[in-house]
């Protein structure tokens, strides 16, 4: 799912002035979109001529055919592309006029960004969905497919069966899983499957923060709210507006603000803090969570009726040693990301390295898994990551441990909680990963008299690359 | 022992209004995102010519245009940085501009002041967003365009909310990209 709206969108601008052509078309092209313009309603007509565009931005008034003509003009040639107006200040009445000739939607210039964003993102939800409608009917619809889902065990395909089942619906989903099994993947999934994709997916990880600082975050706070609150802040659940919220680890939330999200998700509706009027907000919820739910309304910790409201459709993500087929191939996905992303030559895992791979049993799920696979690619020098770059890499990992090198009853490493930059997220700010690499290039470094190129060469970077490491660790030369 | 042949790129970080944090704490995540060595100084542009009286706002592409002809020899790259609020002219403001697969770029500390008590002190909320915003704009100027993935840096962020919520580093689709990039460019 790299870059949606790229893939499939072109706009077409359409205005009399330069300075607007030129600012939107370079705002569109850093979105990513295909875009092009025209600077009259011949031009206009002759660029769609040409080829098809999805969305047409016009302005009312410009001299010759003014915006108003051409909207009929396309409307009637091409009635699938959505045509959004642009108008001054002066012409709203026009800009009425065109929504009953079938404009999508008018914006008076100049506009702001957040609008000008929710806009464009309304206007594709609306084509997409015209355009599912008619996939779903040819029955032609695949799944898109979120990167570090990997494998083709029978439970991840039970898994990803159901993300295709309940995508398209509105449904809450509930997502539940042993840590690091990647249950914001899944939120994710989810959400790149839906209508809503091309809004956001906010995350909250309820678990990582106090009561207040949540209800804060979460609601936002009108200006004066508390000292130092001195403008409005939107929430989270106004930043999922028109996409989707993704609640981490919702069994950890207090009574207090578990009435507090019941309220919400029954009304959609709430008040930010210290503001008097509600607010209205559209999103759909995915909640995860590690913990045993059930139990807690039993105990009367969970709220019953917000367990019934949460829990509509529900994922178990089973644990990486019952899906023992999948760690491979996973594995392998891990190396190619990471071997992109640090430049570096590392082509796969010896036949060893992956049957010691296999054997782990992965407490920390594909977390861990993706850990150990970024540490040895830092100390593998290129080629197959084998058996001496995986073995320190593991946690649980002992001088004198047993034949497959595993020790046992050793506390694993993954066992942190969720926070931090997320589940499954991204990116990873791991410091013993840091220190590793940094130790290991030092090495390589003095091992090689200080030269530069040679010290690249063996680590399998490249010369920028090594540079930036090189400021990053704070490493001199010698 | 360094040879010219092995210099990382040059980046000028160019303040050129009064700021209200040190330019400084930028230098380290471009030198470590982009392989670059920043150097931070002064260039002189006529500010007055980008400023739209109307407006009361600087034009950012303007200020782009100023710039790349005010390009000091040998610098790869520049990033202007003003603490007046920047506009292009369809939308009522922007946080920084740069051009797309190009040599400069500019981003606004203005609307960035703004406090936000949940997030920490405002001054270290203030550098994260420049951190932030600088980091966006010159990976478009090695070819980047937004991202969709949560919290990469390159997802286009057209509220300051939203750019609280990403995070300062890039996803590895975004940092393969940019790898290819910077490779694609060393010498
Ligand atoms: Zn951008
Ligand atoms: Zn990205």
């Amino acid at each position: 799912m790299s870059h949606p709206p790229a893939e499939e969108v072109s706009i077409l601008i359409v205005d009399d002035e330069p300075g607007i052509r030129d600012s939107l078309t370079s705002w569109f092209e850093e979105d990513g979109f295909d875009v092009d313009n025209a600077g009259d309603a011949r031009a206009a007509l002759a660029k769609l001529d040409a080829r098809p565009f999805q969305i047409v931005l016009l302005d009312i008034k410009m001299p010759g055919m003014d915006g108003m003509e051409l909207l009929k003009r396309i409307r009637a040639s091409a009635p699938d592309v959505v045509v959004i107006m642009i108008t001054a200040f002066a012409s709203v009445e026009t800009a009425v006029q065109a929504l009953k000739d079938g404009a999508f939607d008018y914006v008076t210039k100049p506009f702001d960004p957040d609008d000008l964003n929710r806009l464009i993102r309304n206007a594709i939800r609306q084509r997409a969905l015209a355009l599912e409608n008619k996939a779903l009917k040819a029955g032609m619809d695949a799944l898109i497919q979120v990167d570090e889902i990997v494998g083709q065990s029978p439970a991840i395909s039970r898994v990803l069966e159901l993300v295709g089942t309940v995508s398209g619906t509105d449904a809450t989903v509930l997502v539940r899983g042993e840590t690091g099994t990647g249950k914001e993947l899944i939120a994710r999934a989810v959400h790149a499957n839906s209508p809503r994709r091309y809004f956001p997916i906010i995350t909250m990880n309820c678990g990582a923060v106090p009561d207040s600082l949540l209800e804060s975050e979460l609601f936002g706070h009108e200006r004066g709210a508390f000292t130092g609150a001195s403008h409005r802040r939107k929430g989270k659940l106004e930043l999922a507006n028109g996409g989707t919220l993704f609640l981490d680890e919702i069994g950890n939330v207090s009574p207090r603000m578990q009435m507090e999200l019941l309220r919400v998700l029954e009304t959609k509706r709430f008040a930010r803090v210290g503001g008097a009027t509600e607010v209205e907000v559209d999103f759909r919820l995915v909640c995860a969570t590690n913990s045993d739910l059930e139990a807690a309304v039993r105990e009367g910790t969970f709220r019953e009726d917000l367990y019934y409201r949460i829990n509509v459709f529900r994922i178990d993500l089973p644990p990486l040693r019952a899906r023992q087929e999948d760690i491979a191939p996973l594995a392998l996905h891990f190396v190619a990301s990471f071997r992109r992303a640090m430049g570096k030559e590392v082509d796969g895992i010896t036949p060893a390295g992956l049957k010691l791979l296999t054997a782990y049993p992965w407490p920390g799920n594909v977390r861990e898994l993706r850990n150990v696979i970024e540490r040895a690619m830092v100390v593998c020098p290129g080629g197959l990551i084998d058996v001496p770059h995986l073995r320190y890499q593991f946690p649980l990992a002992q001088p004198n441990g047993d034949a497959n090198g595993f020790g046992s009853g050793v506390e694993p490493e993954a066992a942190e909680d969720e926070g931090g930059a997320g589940e499954g997220a991204p990116w990873s700010s791991d410091d013993s990963l840091a220190d590793v690499e940094k130790v290991h290039i030092e090495r390589v470094l003095k091992a090689q008299g200080g030269n530069i190129s040679a010290t690249a060469r063996v680590l399998g970077v490249d010369r920028v690359t090594l540079y930036n490491k090189l400021k990053k660790y704070g490493i001199d030369r010698p | 022992m360094a040879s010219t042949g092995h210099e990382p790129p040059r980046l000028l970080v160019a303040p050129l209004t009064r700021l209200p944090c040190e330019p400084d704490v930028v230098r380290l995540p471009l030198e470590r995102a982009f392989g670059v060595r920043v150097e931070i100084a002064p260039l002189a542009v006529e500010l007055k010519a980008a400023y739209s009286l109307q407006r009361n706002q600087l034009n950012s592409t303007t200020i782009l245009k100023m710039l790349l002809s005010e390009r000091p020899d040998g610098v790869d790259r520049v990033l202007g940085l003003v603490d007046q609020d920047l506009f292009i002219p369809i939308l009522t403001y922007v946080f920084g501009e740069a051009q797309l697969r190009g040599v400069v770029a500019v981003a606004s500390t203005f609307r960035l002041r703004e406090p936000w008590e949940a997030g920490g002190t405002t001054r270290a909320v203030l550098e994260a967003r420049l951190i932030k915003t600088a980091l966006h704009e010159l990976a478009h100027t090695y070819g980047l365009r937004h991202c969709m993935r949560p919290r990469c840096v390159m997802t286009v962020a057209s509220s300051l909310e939203m750019l609280d919520e990403k995070a300062p580093s890039f996803c590895l689709q975004c940092q393969g990209e940019l790898h290819d990039a910077l490779v694609g460019l060393a010498p």
